[in-house]
């Protein structure tokens, strides 16, 4: 077994156990989960009729940094972003990007972990305190980041189709209530806002950055660029159905005052008498796939402090970030502010890590190699 | 160098993968060691317990005579020196087994009778005779473990002829030879000439037979050992396919399943396990599919086990599983021989002893849902009753817990007509539903419990009191209401569909942690337990394969998971198990039926 710090002299982490199937599933569940949360109303609220082509664009749009994200990991095979960042920029700045990294990572635990549990305390659970509910969830993440990436893999695998069918099956119940007009117009509120829109909801897309940390563990580091494409593709395509499914099945107004539209969405559907709540299957999805985001976040900015810090185990510092999720998510006094911090703050502002830290390393990478050149050539 | 790095090299350093012999910390036989990392095997080679290259030699000396006359004496003896016999006993008994036997019959009469606590143990039997040769007459003595032998063959195949001798004027060489050739029938003479040699061939069903002057003592062999009949699996059993169950006898045991593999490549390895039981046991696989790693591992983990007494199977699974502390099991333990079979021609290895099951590795959770019967019905049928299997598993883990979490927390979830209907049932009920539904599942277990414990003749009464009688005095008396005595039976009956016995336990004790959580969390609870539950599966390995393979991580298999396909499409071995051969057979496996229906056919295309 090689192990993924060994080649920049850091302290060993285990690598190489996990088919691109398991890295795919991970990243897919990683990024479409925001489906079952606030993410409808929000891309409906800042791109209005044009909601559903959000999804579309910004991921063409976020092809500019994936790419160069995958190509720096297929240069530098078994070695994190860290580490490919201290071999070419130094010690200095592979912390205050690692840094970075963790603290946005930290940041999307926080507001998934709170988004849920108080989604789930006001609409199913009304008399369970909010904390017990807050417990349980960054308990059962805490149990699954601490088995390790293998044991994420195989889950994510086992549980990528049941959830993906689910929400999709959920689209397709509500297919009586749909009113295609309301795509239109299909410029939204202008092409200029729109614009602006696709630029800033890339950050949709912003867990991707993940791979950096998860292809470590490839049994084949060359599929890396597979892994990239199979989740932008599957990931766009389930996360634009969504938008687009709440968007036709209910009005304007009423999609950007729900701030769970998926659960509003399940509610609608009424298959006959027996089967008068469809939504306690919703619950069920909708909890399992958060557990997970809030899990891979938790486990990723762990990863990247033990690797900063050149620990031999990141398990420590999981129990220490789950600590850190929970007691924030707590500070936060109510859902609205978890969705503003969430929407306006982390988001947006991650866009600049997006792009800064691949093209930073593919430029240094250039002029790296160029350096090697003349020092080959003068020798 | 600091105290800091001498710790740090302390825990790096890597512990040898050999063992001492007996309990840790007792003093060993000076080369124990080595010969039995090289493996601890019994003599008797159409068992195949040698190592192959030594198997090979042998057969070569076959055919063309041995290089030196008995020179296979001497290595066996000198096996047999450092031989587990030896452990977990004193330092005095260690030194007195390792001596060899001397000239004197009084002497090893005495060294015998004291290893075996005689006369106070009245397990060694003796009896001292006198042969003619000639005009010379020669003492020796006849020594047996009562009930290990066969006492009819003693008396006719061992000690009349031996007595006959006496009578007739036939001339024999007097030496352990010479007598063996001339009176001794059994194929299966060896000689000792050391007492541990000699210890383990009495305690092995040997009757030995020392004479007076000779260093080297006949063993003839006498086994004999009481068992049970060949009988149906109890908790195995099925309509089609073979009925013959494991018993309690190796032996037998090994015959059963040699009887569906009529293959050399079948080997059965003889190990010993535990220093004062030396339990033995058989590694039993399919040379030339098995994957020697595997079996490599087997031996280790077996070798390993540093425990006085090891006897039944099961006892010994907990020793050599990944996790042991796990509920669910790391190894499959079957009471079917037809099972061990098809389990070793995929690759797997089993391990064979005088207990009614055999245990077999690696193994996934999908074979402990699969029941032999799965391959002799159609498949579409096996499939089918695959899928009531796994409905009854999760009616065992969820339907009590959903019982709760509905009544307690979601009551709109539930039909407006049935809601009704609960809600009057429960209106007369003083306990809340988890209280309820606890005392209905823990009545159910005692009734289990109790049910397994009393007389077979008084078993089924006990049933019908608990379900019957108690159930309907429970609901007439206003503890419970009667859907719970429905969902209590569901779940208990659907207990009985798993069929594996200890997934079964597992299922059991896990549904009692869903009703405590979904009297917390409600649904929400349900599906935080079923991902810990989940991961904790996904985490779990039998003999370093995931016990979700090949499904997760996904590995190429044979239609043979989830659903069962046709026997003649499963042209490969399972993955997991890394087989040597992978392919199992052609991909056109059967003869084509429709062409030669077309040409039978009066006025067919082909006629």
């Amino acid at each position: 077994m090689t192990h993924s710090s060994d080649r920049a002299g850091l302290p060993a982490i285990p690598d190489g156990h996990l088919d691109w199937l398991e890295v795919t599933a991970v990243l897919i569940l990683f990024t479409t989960s925001k489906g079952f949360l606030t993410f409808e109303e929000r891309v409906a609220r800042a791109a209005q009729t044009a909601a559903w082509s959000v999804p579309v664009f910004s991921a063409l749009l976020s092809v500019a940094w994936l790419w160069p994200l995958v190509a720096v990991l297929r240069a530098h095979p078994r070695m994190n972003l860290i580490d490919i960042t201290e071999r070419l920029a130094g010690r200095v700045v592979a912390i205050l990007l690692g840094l970075a990294f963790s603290v946005y990572m930290i940041g999307v635990a926080v507001t998934d972990t709170d988004e849920i549990s108080h989604a789930l305390n006001a609409s199913v659970m009304p008399r369970t305190p909010h904390t017990v509910v807050l417990i349980a969830i960054l308990a059962a993440a805490l149990y699954l980041s601490l088995k390790g990436t293998e044991v994420i893999g195989r889950f994510s695998l086992f549980v990528v189709v049941p959830l993906t069918a689910a929400l999709l099956i959920l689209a397709a119940l509500t297919i009586p209530t749909w009113e295609i007009k309301r795509v239109f117009p299909l410029l939204g509120p202008g092409a200029l806002e729109l614009s602006k829109t696709y630029f800033i909801r890339q950050a949709m897309f912003g867990e991707m950055l993940g791979l950096g940390f998860i292809c470590v563990y490839l049994r084949k580091p060359e599929q890396t660029g597979k892994v990239a494409r199979w989740t932008a593709v599957l990931s766009t395509l389930v996360l634009a159905v969504t938008v687009f499914t709440t968007q036709v099945s209910m009005p304007y107004p009423t999609l950007v005052r729900q701030t769970v539209p998926y659960l509003r969405l399940a509610r609608l559907i009424y298959l006959n008498r027996f089967f008068q709540r469809v939504d306690a299957l919703f619950v069920a999805v909708w909890l399992g796939d958060g557990i997970m985001k809030t899990a891979i976040a938790a486990y990723t900015a762990s990863l990247a402090m033990a690797t900063i810090l050149r620990l031999r185990t990141y398990k420590p510092l999981l129990v220490a970030t789950a600590v850190v999720v929970g007691v924030t998510a707590h500070m936060i006094p109510s859902q609205a502010e978890t969705i503003v911090l969430n929407f306006d703050i982390v988001r947006p502002y991650s866009v600049i890590l997006l792009y800064l830290w691949p093209w930073l390393l593919v430029l240094l990478g250039i002029v790296r190699r160029g350096q090697e050149s003349a020092e080959a050539a003068t020798r | 160098m600091s105290i800091v790095s001498w710790l740090k090299r302390l825990l790096a350093r890597k512990r040898p993968r050999t063992f001492t012999l007996g309990k840790r910390g007792k003093p060993g036989i000076p080369g124990a060691r080595e010969d039995v990392v090289a493996g601890r095997h019994e003599e008797r080679p159409p068992y195949g317990t040698r190592r192959s290259e030594e198997m090979g030699q042998e057969a070569w000396e076959a055919t063309t005579g041995p290089s030196e006359q008995n020179s296979w004496v001497l290595p066996e003896n000198r096996q047999y020196l450092t031989h587990s016999t030896l452990g977990g006993m004193s330092r005095e008994k260690r030194d007195l087994l390792s001596r060899e036997i001397g000239r004197s019959l009084d002497e090893t009469a005495r060294t015998l009778m004291a290893i075996f606590h005689a006369p106070r143990n009245i397990s060694l039997v003796h009896r001292l005779f006198e042969i003619k040769s000639g005009s010379a007459k020669v003492r020796c003595a006849l020594f047996y473990v009562e009930g290990v032998v066969d006492g009819t063959s003693i008396r006719t195949s061992l000690l009349k002829p031996l007595l006959d001798l006496n009578t007739g004027n036939k001339s024999f060489q007097v030496s352990a030879e010479g007598l063996a050739g001339a009176t001794i029938p059994e194929s299966q003479v060896r000689f000792a000439t050391t007492y541990a040699h000699l210890v383990h061939g009495l305690l092995t069903g040997q009757a030995v037979v020392v004479i007076d002057g000779e260093a080297k003592a006949i063993m003839a062999d006498q086994r004999s050992m009481e068992h049970r009949a060949v009988d149906e699996s109890p908790t195995e059993a099925v309509v089609r396919g073979p009925h013959s169950g494991f018993v309690e006898n190796m032996y037998a045991n090994l015959t059963l399943v040699r009887s569906q593999i009529n293959s050399p490549d079948l080997v059965f390895e003889r190990v010993y396990i535990g220093a004062r039981g030396q339990t033995p046991l058989t590694i039993a696989y399919i040379e030339g599919i098995v994957n020697p790693k595997l079996v490599e591992e087997a031996r280790r983990r077996l070798g390993a086990i540093s425990t006085d007494i090891a006897a039944p199977n099961a006892l010994q699974a907990r020793f050599i599983e990944d996790d042991p502390l796990s509920p669910v099991p790391g190894v499959l333990l079957t009471e079917r021989p037809d099972r061990v079979a098809s389990m070793l021609a995929e690759g797997h290895v089993a391990l064979v002893d005088n207990a009614p099951s055999a245990t077999v590795f690696p193994m996934t959770i999908w074979d402990l849902m699969h029941s032999p019967e799965d391959y002799y019905v159609n498949p579409f049928v096996a499939t089918f009753v695959r899928g009531v299997r796994w409905l009854a598993l999760l009616a065992v883990l969820y339907s009590s817990a959903i019982y709760v979490s509905l009544v307690t927390f979601h009551p709109e979830m539930i039909p407006t007509e049935l809601l009704f209907s609960i809600a009057a049932s429960r209106e007369t009920i003083p306990f809340p539903a988890v209280v309820e539904v606890l005392l209905m599942e823990g009545a159910f277990e005692l009734l289990r419990e109790a049910g397994l414990r009393v007389p077979t003749l008084v078993g089924p009464t006990i049933g019908i009191v608990g379900a019957v009688i108690l159930g309907q005095a429970a609901v007439q008396a206003r503890v419970v209401s009667p859907v719970l005595v429905i969902v209590v039976a569901l779940s208990g009956l659907s207990s009985f569909a798993i069929p594996n016995y200890d997934l079964g336990l597992a299922a059991r004790l896990a549904r009692f942690l869903m009703i405590a959580v979904a009297s917390i969390l409600g649904i929400p609870g349900l599906t935080i337990t079923t991902i810990v539950l989940l991961v904790y599966v996904f985490s779990l390995r039998s003999f370093g394969v995931p016990i979700t393979a090949p499904l997760v991580p996904a590995w190429p298999h044979a239609p043979d998971i989830l659903s069962t396909g046709p026997v003649w499409m499963m042209r490969y071995r399972p993955s997991q198990v890394r087989p040597l051969d992978r392919e199992r057979q052609p991909a056109k496996a059967r003869a084509s039926v429709s062409f030669a229906r077309r040409r039978r056919t009066p006025g067919g295309k082909h006629q």
